[in-house]
């Protein structure tokens, strides 16, 4: 009966008001609902429910108000930076992530992730006014500078929404690299820059080939697209207040050579671009690392307001890293906004671990450790992730995710000073203690890596990693696999060797990643429980139901499928070819990927051995939300769901396709992409 | 009575001073002396989001010809793109990026930077694209396997072809978009294929007359099944074929036009393209360039005396009667004329065998008699 009211009550509102953004959220969460979770909720206690974990902030101008997004809370919260309180709570979207203030101040445009929309907010009266609708999974966004346009990077369906602030709703998408992540406009308002995380199809074994996405706010068009050379994990990007340069935190990865070490940045470093901001311009790299100790995973970046610093938050570090713009352009040899170092001193210097002792002139710990036990609840800083500073310079925020903080930090002495408690549980449970352990790096030698370096927002980074004891591929390369709703999806690893989590994440990933005693005891625990809560996220290749629908945990999800996805549904559970030829039970799709999570969880053997593999037999991959873990196949050689068959499955080893026409194998890939 | 008979006399006299279509003139052809990569010019696209940008689909890349310049930018399959082949070229209006037929498939060009979609890699059903529109958020390929429809915020794909569509045959060659919500495929052999999006619904228009190679019934449908391409203007479907020329006047009449009774230079054409916001159609053949207004019944048509279009002939006619005949010096680069598009209302880009002709509106006393 209550469902029956609800909807009424949701129709009534979207009728009488142009209140439809509110059913169309509704609409996708009831998708959400139905669907398989993947992850348990068996570890969860009721504190679980109550983190808030703020991600990103913005500032008005004045430096009065901090906008802080909140993605567990699914909400905003306005703190008042003087007398460093919350003062409002604004309820968005689902899993919100980006914000940014219109150039008059009056309004706050939040992205929300789950629910591929935009939170208008009334920045007077603090509430709510409307959703627009953009792309999928939201993330940075900004205006540009009269505030007519809003653009916001939607990082899974690779494309930028250009949003009509007058009209209230997107006009165009322009195409972005791979999983666009973060925006800023140029202080001219002329170009608005957008970080890409992950790299465009590349060859296979080839290094990685991120771009930074140009857009002309004149035209709305893609006027550039800046490769980053053997780059990954494009976040935060920032343009400097003098106008020469964009800046982008990332990582370089080692990943295609064969993973003997991790010291010395073997395996991973981490750094900076600094893109020359006019067109075509030339890129070059500096690490944000030192020689025996890394600064994992940079997120965000903020210039002080005369540019002289620029300020990185190393997220898996619990560090903010300060750098002395002035000594980068002296190393860079920077006049007139150009670089003046030759390309091989690039090339030297984005592998240089020495160099950053001559430009990093801080480093500033939010993580409070000094009584020695890092699990002391009383300790904050925990995953500093947005950054925002004051008009004045004086002030850094950071957000301090896995805390649920803000630190304040004195740019004149380089420290935190104060913290703003946004609320939250004062409990560390085990799942959120597993959260800090999968996104520090201090679990690995020298501090090189965390489990989100690899796998940032719990999933892949499209890499392929040469692994090179892993007793498994031989000389191969392996590709990475998503810890999104993997918990009932054992065995792990490609040649399914390990039998569970526990093993995965103890001995396996301390003596092949970490380097190190790896997790164990109760941190082994806690990760395991965090891995396995991670649910998997919508599904945005089904149609939206007009109703909530039945959860259902065991069955394959509910029959809302386009025509086209019917029909590939029937191709998935066929048992004979058109011609009317019996399909052995062992090469039907849906035997090896039976619903809910499209994985029997054995190994077989579907043609795709590679020479010098070990292993005939593979892991069978779950196939929920196939469309987000791209490349495809155990050593990632197919960069489409279609090249798995059109390119390396030609002898119907892995299924049967060959009888298929190109609409009939068309059905079945949109029916891949909808489980 | 006086206002209805003045009115009348004004629109008379109206109708006499207008010259439709109008006659273009002082042809600038560019050739590979000039920087192009090739002269086989097999699509000419104005950049309508770009100043100062001509598009050109060679047989050796894809060009942009800068006019008030004359420099030329030159890409070919070592930047990216599918083929060497382009054969048709589409702009994005929203987003200004380029989307391009080449004979190795469908490529995408923005920001400087390509990325190719093929049979392999996509749900493109074959990698020999004769051509591409752009309708709304999607796009489509004409293949030689069928029309591929490709939605890019979903990364979506779907092929039309005789599987699942009124198609007879899946060569098409021309892709074109039509009244909103509509989009035609001009398929070889399957004639005019035309496609509801609200209803998911093909429309196929074909030759009442089937095999037959010459119009049993003049004006009961397309002249032939051979479909080269089609284009749509204002409730007027242009469709060219190999045996001459046809026209479907806002859904009700079908006309049918051959070289014996009208000013058409072959019957062997190429490619047509309405120019926007007329009934007028410039019809791209064999044998040269013909404009044909549908309102007036009249032709212009433009045949080059050289092969390197030195001097030309400009013929008038008006239905099947020759008005007038006179010399253009020079006139377009090449009889053999493969593709139209235009810039403004003056202006006019014609590929040819040999190059691509620019050519200006005349005053219109010029060609008059």
């Amino acid at each position: 009966m209550w469902l029956l009211l609800t909807l009424l009550a949701v129709l009534l509102s979207a009728s009488s008001g142009g209140e439809d953004w509110k059913l169309r959220r509704q609409r996708i969460m009831w998708a959400y609902e139905a669907r398989p979770k993947g992850n348990r909720t068996d570890h969860f206690v009721r504190e679980d429910s109550f983190y808030i974990s703020p991600i990103q902030m913005a500032i008005s101008k004045d430096g009065r108000w901090l906008y802080v997004v909140c993605e567990k809370a699914d909400a905003l919260l306005v703190v008042d930076a003087k007398k460093r309180k919350v003062v409002k709570e604004v309820k968005v979207g689902v899993h919100p992530f980006g914000v940014c203030v219109s150039p008059d101040g009056r309004w706050i445009y939040v992205s929300n992730r789950w629910t591929d929309d935009v939170s208008v907010i009334d920045a007077r009266k603090l509430e709510e006014v409307k959703a627009i609708p953009v792309g999928f999974d939201p993330h940075g966004l900004v205006t540009d500078k009269d505030g007519k346009y809003l653009y916001v990077a939607n990082l899974a369906s690779d494309d930028i929404s250009v949003v009509c602030l007058k009209c209230g709703k997107e006009i165009k998408k322009l195409r972005a690299g791979h999983q666009p992540f973060e925006v800023a406009l140029s202080p001219d308002g002329r170009y608005v820059y957008v970080a890409n995380q992950l790299s465009n199809p590349v060859p296979f074994r080839e290094p990685p080939v991120p771009e930074v996405t140009i857009i002309d706010t004149r035209t709305n068009f893609v006027v550039d697209r800046r490769d980053l050379y053997a780059t990954t994990i494009l976040q935060g990007v920032e343009c400097s207040p003098d106008g020469q340069f964009t800046v982008v935190a990332l990582e370089l990865p080692k990943n295609l050579i064969p993973e003997t070490q991790i010291y010395q940045g073997w395996m991973v470093t981490y750094g900076i671009a600094f893109l020359e901001a006019r067109p075509r311009g030339r890129v070059a790299f500096l690490l944000l690392d030192e020689m025996n100790k890394y600064y994992a995973d940079p997120f965000e970046l903020v210039f002080s307001p005369d540019g002289r610093y620029l300020y990185v938050s190393c997220s898996g570090a619990d560090v903010i890293s300060v750098v002395d713009m002035d000594k980068v352009r002296k190393i860079l040899k920077v006049e007139d906004g150009k670089i003046g170092i030759s390309d091989d001193t690039i090339r030297r210097y984005a592998r240089h671990l020495a160099l950053s002792n001559e430009y990093v002139v801080a480093r500033i710990h939010t993580g409070f450790r000094d009584d020695g036990n890092p699990k002391n609840p009383k300790l904050k800083g925990y995953n500093p992730k947005g950054l925002a500073i004051s008009p004045d310079g004086r002030w850094l925020y950071v957000a301090c995710r896995l805390s649920d903080e803000i630190a304040v930090v004195d740019t004149r002495e380089n420290r935190v000073v104060d913290v703003i408690d946004l609320g939250g549980p004062k409990v560390m449970t085990k799942v959120r203690w597993g959260e800090y352990l999968f996104n520090h790096s201090v679990i690995s030698f020298q501090d090189q890596l965390s489990c989100n370096t690899c796998h940032p927002e719990n999933n892949v980074d499209g890499l392929l990693y040469d692994i090179a004891i892993d007793g498994g591929m031989g000389m191969n390369v392996i590709d990475n696999r998503t810890m999104r709703g993997v918990a009932f999806t054992a065995p792990f690893k490609w040649n399914g060797k390990n039998p569970n989590l526990a093993r995965q994440e103890g001995p396996r990933a301390a003596q092949l990643f970490f380097r190190s005693l790896g997790f164990v005891g109760e941190d082994r625990e806690a990760v395991v429980a965090f891995i396995e809560s991670i649910p998997l996220p919508p599904n945005r290749y089904r149609p939206l139901p007009d109703r909530p629908l039945l959860a259902s945990a065991d069955d394959d999800p509910p029959e809302l499928l386009t025509p086209l996805q019917k029909i590939g549904k029937k191709i998935f559970e066929r048992a004979y070819t058109k011609d009317g030829r019996y399909i052995p039970i062992a090469n039907r799709c849906i035997t090896c990927h039976p619903p809910p999570y499209y994985t029997d969880r054995l190994l077989h053997d579907v043609g795709i051995h590679a020479p010098f593999d070990t292993d005939f037999e593979f892991d069978t991959p779950q196939l929920n939300n196939i469309a987000d873990t791209a490349p495809y196949l155990h050593d990632g050689r197919s960069w489409t769901l279609e090249e798995i068959w059109t390119v390396h499955g030609l002898e119907d080893l892995h299924g049967v396709v060959s009888d298929l026409t190109k609409q009939e194998f068309t059905a079945l890939i949109e029916y891949l992409k909808s489980l | 009575m006086v206002g209805v008979i003045l009115t009348i006399l004004l629109l008379g006299t109206s109708s006499q001073a207008v010259q439709s279509p109008p006659i273009y003139g002082n042809w600038r052809t560019y050739t590979t002396e000039d920087g192009l990569p090739n002269n086989h010019i097999y699509w000419v696209e104005v950049d309508k989001v770009r100043e100062d940008c001509v598009w050109l689909g060679t047989d050796e890349g894809l060009a942009c010809l800068h006019p008030s310049t004359g420099e030329v930018e030159h890409y070919t399959p070592k930047d990216g793109l599918g083929h060497q082949a382009v054969m048709a070229i589409a702009v994005d209006p929203k987003t200004g990026d380029l989307w391009i037929a080449t004979f190795g498939g469908l490529t995408w060009f923005s920001g400087g930077k390509f990325r190719n979609y093929t049979q392999d890699n996509s749900g493109l059903a074959s990698n020999v694209v004769f051509g591409v529109t752009i309708q709304g958020d999607t796009i489509w390929a004409a293949t030689t396997a069928g029309a591929s429809r490709f939605i890019p915020r979903t990364n979506s794909w779907m092929t039309y072809s005789s599987a699942n569509a009124p198609f007879e045959e899946n060569w098409c060659y021309n892709a074109a978009p039509g009244p909103p919500g509509k989009v035609y495929i001009a398929a070889w052999g399957g004639g005019i294929l035309e496609y509801d999006v609200a209803r998911d619904y093909w429309q196929a228009y074909k030759d009442p007359d089937k095999e037959f190679e010459i119009d049993l019934f003049p004006n009961d449908g397309l002249v032939h099944d051979i479909i080269t391409a089609v284009s749509y203007e204002d409730s007027v479907i242009w469709a060219s074929t190999y045996f001459g020329l046809s026209i479907y006047d806002h859904w009700r009449r079908w006309n049918s036009y051959f070289e014996d009774d009208s000013g058409l230079a072959s019957e062997f054409i190429n490619f047509v393209r309405a120019q926007p916001g007329t009934h007028i159609g410039w019809i791209c053949t064999d044998k040269g360039l013909s404009v044909f207004d549908y309102d007036t019944n009249r032709w212009v048509t433009y045949k080059p005396l050289d092969s390197h279009g030195h001097e030309g002939v400009v013929k008038i006619y008006e239905g099947g009667k020759l008005l007038e005949t006179f010399h253009q010096e020079p006139s377009i680069g090449n009889q053999f004329v493969l593709s139209v598009d235009f810039e403004g209302k003056d202006v006019v880009w014609v590929g040819t065998e040999h190059g691509v002709s620019r050519g200006v509106k005349l005053p219109e006393q010029i060609g008059m008699k």
